[in-house]
């Protein structure tokens, strides 16, 4: 299980150092793979780019994406995650501070499989990625291609 | 060539008239004419007719008389008895010299031989006892006149009349005298017209004696099966009318017997020379009518030009006005019907031009106003849609900055709050009571600040979003917040009055965070109070009603009501009651949206009433 990593895609420092602690507070050891843009999170699932030569049929467990990203936004990313047979059935957890209506409307519609909105309330937010890391990371519910090859 | 028509039609009918008149006057007198003048040709041929009867039996009557006269004369009695034939003959010829109407006279003896003959002796010794007139004069010694017969010597139709020569009571001999029917002949077409009537007698066998035309009496014509001949030898006297199959026409007939001698004269005419004064007449009304036709003619067709030439003038100025020339005048200088007319029709024109002319500066003046708001509808259509396209880009600037707002201002006030909390939670040990204390500050302060981006995000939200119209059960929904207040501060004891039943129009979800703000303030502001009522009504009920949200809470002073509905203006302490001062400027703003009012009224101390109404419709931004 420790050799499943979770994506992260979040430019905001602050906001990856919380989820990383967050995630350590609720003793979620998988290593946590960082991209801080929309095309550098691709590069890594599609074996592209800085990541090129990756062992792309090691997949993240989830992938946790922020909305607000620099070159290529979350919901593009979430695009084109979803339009690779690859990476369609990735569990795809959107992450953002907005309250937008329409974020979500757009998140669900492109594919995501949950939206949790970054709290204000950190606790709150650990208590959201504790409910993640129990469905995706420890009681580990995804479909069997994720496991295999 | 309407007038022409008039025209013509006037003199048709005036012909018409005139022909009508005149051959119903031509019909009545030739029916009244032929009647008339049948009867005074009836009239005429009888008494012509009777002149002739009288006339001839005078005649026949006289030569008897002359005969019976001559025949008793004691000297021829004894001439004949003593056969003394020369001095016989003298007395014959003494009797021919005195009365010129006897052809011939001659003596028979009883035996029927003829004895003596003037004037000439051709026949004497000849047996004549074969005549009837001799056996008849033998027979009863009386005179007697014999019917038409031809005469051997002569060879012409002769009558004769024979009276016995007597002596001693014993007939000596036979008296007779041939009388000349040329000479009634010439008698008879003496008293005839010579108008194509005709006279003629006949004997009591029908054969014809005399005829006015001096027509077939050698030898005598026999006549007894015409029917006027039948009638008058049946004795009868009268008028008949019958065809004439020869000429073609019909015959007018007049007849009268000769009752002595059983002889019958016949007038006869036929009709159409007895009318032909009337078929003269005809003639000449015929001609009459013709002329008279044609000039009534020409004097109709006169007068009616000049009654209808200002007819024409109007009709032809009426043609022109109704073809736009408005211009069109009719001068005629007459006093009449026709003057007037014209008058008024000129009037009429006056005025028409007179409103043609406003009407058509009206339509123009109203084609330039057209003009001139289409011109500025088409101004005030770009403009507004200028406007709209500014609105449409200032919304979107304002969705930018909401947005960023929203991610931008969230993201270091989520590092403050993480990382104070963490903090908090991993180094507690490290801090003393006055670090903790001012961590929790910072907690407090992003928190807040959380709460005001919040805030003010909905306040754009309320104004940008799209307004739904549907029927909202404003109860139903004020005991929703009531029940979610309750909840979520269990130890208060506050008392909702909410009234049933308020329903209206309008978007459910502005409605709600509309009621969440204002009984989120009632239950705010009565936080200190021991027994809190908020109360939910309308008033009146039903209608357009003015909902009011009441509490007895901390109340407000009337100065500042004005400020109430401003973002940021707030009237208490924040220590006192927490708040942001957004609320109110986005219950403002619902209200607005949904075309409706709100106000407030309060006593600092005594609690306050929101009024709001909603205008069913809906208004927009």
């Amino acid at each position: 299980m420790t050799n499943k990593t979770i994506l992260l895609v979040e430019d905001n420092p602050d906001d990856v150092e919380l989820a990383r602690r967050a995630l350590r507070k609720n003793n979620i050891k998988n290593e946590v793979v960082v991209a801080t843009n929309g095309m550098q999170a691709l590069d890594y699932l599609f074996g592209t780019g800085s990541y090129e030569g990756r062992d792309t049929s090691l997949l993240p467990v989830v992938t946790l994406l922020d909305l607000k990203l620099p070159k290529l936004d979350g919901l593009e990313v979430l695009k084109r995650i979803r339009a690779d047979s690859r990476t369609k059935l990735l569990p795809v957890v959107v992450l953002t501070s907005s309250k937008e209506e329409q974020d979500l409307v757009n998140s669900y519609s492109l594919g995501a499989n949950s939206y949790i909105r970054k709290p204000v309330d950190f606790s709150q937010f650990t208590e959201a990625v504790r409910q993640l890391g129990l469905y995706w990371l420890v009681l580990n519910e995804v479909p069997l291609e994720y496991g295999g090859h | 060539m309407k007038t022409v028509g008039l025209a013509r039609k006037f003199s048709i009918g005036i012909a018409l008239l005139v022909v009508c008149t005149l051959g119903a006057v031509t019909v009545l007198t030739i029916i009244n004419g032929q009647s008339s003048l049948r009867r005074q040709v009836s009239f005429h041929n009888l008494s012509e007719a009777t002149l002739v009867s009288r006339a001839i039996e005078q005649y026949v009557v006289d030569a008897t008389w002359i005969m019976r006269e001559a025949g008793t004369r004691p000297k021829l009695a004894f001439e004949i008895d003593h056969a003394n034939w020369v001095e016989a003959r003298k007395v014959l010829v003494n009797i021919q010299d005195h009365f010129k109407q006897f052809d011939y006279l001659f003596i028979q003896d009883p035996k029927g031989f003829i004895t003596a003959r003037v004037p000439h002796a051709e026949t004497v010794g000849q047996d004549f006892s074969f005549r009837d007139f001799f056996q008849q004069a033998i027979k009863t010694r009386q005179p007697f006149v014999s019917g038409v017969y031809v005469s051997k010597a002569t060879k012409r139709s002769v009558i004769s009349i024979a009276v016995p020569v007597t002596e001693s009571g014993t007939v000596r001999g036979v008296l007779v005298g041939a009388l000349s029917l040329n000479k009634l002949s010439e008698f008879i077409s003496r008293i005839g017209r010579h108008d194509g009537s005709v006279l003629y007698v006949v004997d009591e066998k029908g054969f014809l004696i005399a005829h006015s035309e001096g027509r077939g009496t050698t030898p005598p014509e026999n006549l007894s099966k015409n029917q006027t001949v039948q009638a008058v030898l049946a004795g009868k006297t009268g008028t008949m009318e019958f065809a004439d199959p020869a000429q073609d026409d019909n015959l007018l007939d007049a007849y009268v017997p000769i009752k002595q001698l059983g002889w019958g004269v016949v007038a006869e005419q036929p009709i159409s020379i007895a009318f032909a004064p009337v078929t003269k007449l005809v003639r000449w009304i015929f001609w009459l009518a013709v002329i008279f036709t044609i000039v009534a003619v020409i004097l109709a067709w006169t007068l009616s030009r000049f009654l209808t030439a200002p007819l024409s003038r109007l009709t032809e100025a009426t043609k022109r006005i109704a073809s736009g020339d408005y211009t069109a005048r009719v001068s005629l200088q007459s006093r009449d019907e026709m003057g007037t007319l014209a008058n008024s029709f000129n009037e009429m024109a006056e005025q028409l031009e007179i409103t043609q002319t406003r009407l058509k500066q009206e339509i123009h003046e109203r084609v330039l106003a057209q003009e001139t708001t289409h011109r500025l509808n088409m101004e005030l259509e770009l403009r507004v849609s200028e406007r709209t396209a500014q609105l449409e880009a200032t919304n979107k600037e304002l969705e930018a900055f909401s947005y960023s707002v929203s991610h931008d201002l969230r993201a270091p006030l989520r590092g403050i709050y993480g990382f104070s909390e963490a903090l908090a939670e991993d180094y507690a040990d490290k801090l003393d009571e006055q670090g903790k204390d001012y961590l929790k500050r910072v907690c407090a302060a992003s928190e807040r600040m959380g709460q005001l981006i919040d805030e003010l995000l909905q306040l754009s939200r309320v104004t940008r979003s799209e307004l739904r119209h549907e029927a909202v059960d404003l109860t139903a929904l004020a005991k929703d917040v009531a029940t979610e207040l309750q909840e979520c501060k269990p130890e208060r004891r506050v008392e909702f009055k909410i009234a049933e039943g308020l329903a209206t129009h309008g978007d459910p979800r502005l409605l709600h965070v509309m009621l969440q703000n204002l009984l989120g303030n009632a239950w705010k502001f009565t936080g200190q109070v021991p027994q809190a009522k908020i109360e939910f009504g309308a008033d009146p009920p039903n209608g357009k009603p003015s909902y009011y949200i009441r509490d007895n809470g901390a109340g407000f002073d009337m100065a500042y009501a004005n400020k109430l509905f401003h973002a940021f203006q707030r009237l208490h302490e924040t220590s006192e009651f927490e708040g942001t001062g957004i609320g109110l400027a986005t219950v403002q703003r619902i209200v607005h949206r949904h075309g409706g009012q709100i106000w407030a009224k309060g006593t600092v101390g005594e609690g306050a009433t929101f009024f709001f109404t909603i205008n069913g419709n809906g208004g927009s931004l």
